[in-house]
């Protein structure tokens, strides 16, 4: 697992206090309980501040899966396998 | 985009009170538990808010800023043509809190009075409004009062609201002044989107909604006799349509960032200033943070910020500031001025409230 996956991972067991096991395909806004929308604006200013970088409108509202965030996160420049 | 643009008109003084009564945000870990608070708090910035007393209303704050205003700049009150009050937490349901506020201060019936109501734009609106009424006419001085009690329109269970808001009342006082620089400033407003902040039930429209709380689609507990928040879609407005308006304003005014020595961006939560900055490509360091120690206040926060950012400098220099409010309406608008620091007075805390008002029906 490169660097960059795991300090996202971290920051989904973190707001979520989900085990890393639990982030999967699975993980979505919808299936996963504690993620409302104080849970939600909190994960996209962590990743903000953990990557440097800040999300367009569009993404910050359909940030809605563990997986759909990492392809986000790639189109901003920072690379998940690192 | 209404467009203004005003000449010989000039801010004599600004101020600011908050209530006494401190409440750190890390005190709602019992209620919301601490995961809840603290995302909050690394969303928001919002690490305390001051809120009144039962007794304390919006008005109370807006006259203990005002009154001070007019005193310490040495305001003959007989000279004030002008007297616009914005909130949305009247005194009284009829008639205007404004006439209240006019008894109060000592105005005269030479005096324009009346309320408006608007939320977190309600300052650069109304200081617009009171610019071009002095514009228009032979007044010497006009008031602009902004004062909300936002802590008391959250239901205490809303877990998105109950521990946004803070308590203020602010007063401005404009005066005719031959060659002060020009002010500029833009409104703009949408009603399509009057149900995206709301308290659906206690007005006219429906006075008979049952007093019970429900679940909303953002999992908060709501009441429908308080503030109701669609926060999605305040969110996307915020980040949207407001450094869209910015911009349009640059290229009306042909301004640039780099022109302006602070930046009074109504402080909604801290994340969207931070996103405002982004977009708007403005300096961190000119952009004032006021909401970590009073939340957000409504529309007072851009007074409140010039207060809390310049109140007590002794600098009779002219700074030129940015101002932007956003939101329930939807409205925003831009005011863009010249401020003497030296005009500018400290925050004042006060638990002061009006007795009087407490009216012995039988007595009318």
């Amino acid at each position: 697992m490169g660097e960059n996956l795991r300090k996202y991972n971290e920051v989904f067991m973190n707001i979520f206090g989900a085990a890393e096991s639990e982030l999967n395909e699975s993980f979505t806004f919808e299936s996963v309980h504690k993620w409302d929308s104080l849970a939600h604006m909190a994960l996209i200013s962590r990743l903000e501040d953990i990557f440097d970088v800040m999300f367009e409108t569009e993404d910050v509202l359909h940030y809605g899966s563990y997986l759909n965030g990492i392809k986000i996160l790639e189109r901003y420049g920072v690379d998940m396998k690192a | 985009m209404p467009y203004f643009n005003f000449s010989d008109i000039a801010i004599r003084g600004i101020s600011v009170a908050v209530p006494k009564q401190v409440v750190d945000i890390k005190s709602y870990i019992p209620k919301f538990g601490e995961e809840n608070v603290y995302k909050f708090m690394a969303f928001t910035g919002i690490e305390k808010t001051h809120v009144t007393r039962e007794e304390q209303t919006a008005s109370d704050l807006g006259f203990e800023a005002a009154d001070r205003l007019l005193r310490e700049k040495n305001i003959d009150r007989a000279s004030v043509g002008a007297l616009i009050f914005v909130t949305q937490s009247p005194d009284y349901k009829r008639p205007a809190t404004s006439f209240v506020l006019q008894h109060r201060l000592g105005l005269s019936q030479d005096c324009a009075v009346f309320d408006v109501n608007l939320g977190c734009s309600g300052f650069v609106c109304a200081f617009q409004t009171a610019c071009s009424m002095m514009s228009s006419s032979d007044m010497k001085m006009a008031l602009v009062i902004v004062a909300e009690t936002s802590s008391k329109a959250m239901w205490p269970n809303d877990k998105s609201s109950a521990m946004l808001f803070g308590d203020c009342g602010a007063a401005v006082l404009i005066e005719r002044s031959e060659n002060a620089p020009q002010i500029k400033g833009g409104i703009w407003s949408d009603g399509d989107r009057y149900r995206a902040i709301i308290i659906p039930a206690g007005g006219a429209r429906d006075n008979s909604a049952p007093h019970e709380p429900f679940v909303g689609r953002d999992e908060c507990e709501h009441m429908p006799y308080y503030q109701i928040m669609n926060g999605a879609d305040v969110f996307q407005f915020s980040i949207s349509d407001v450094p869209k308006a910015a911009k349009a304003f640059f290229d009306k005014t042909g301004a640039a960032a780099s022109d302006y020595d602070l930046f009074a961006i109504h402080q909604a939560n801290w994340y969207i200033v931070k996103q405002l900055i982004n977009k708007l490509k403005l300096a961190k360091e000119k952009v004032h943070r006021s909401l970590d120690r009073y939340g957000n206040t409504g529309g007072m926060s851009i007074p409140l910020t010039l207060c809390d950012a310049l109140g007590g400098v002794q600098d009779s220099s002219l700074m030129h500031v940015f101002m932007m409010g956003f939101g329930i309406g939807l409205s925003w608008g831009i005011v863009d001025a010249f401020i003497s620091p030296d005009a500018v007075l400290p925050v004042l805390e006060t638990d002061a409230y009006y007795k009087d008002g407490i009216i012995d029906y039988t007595d009318i």
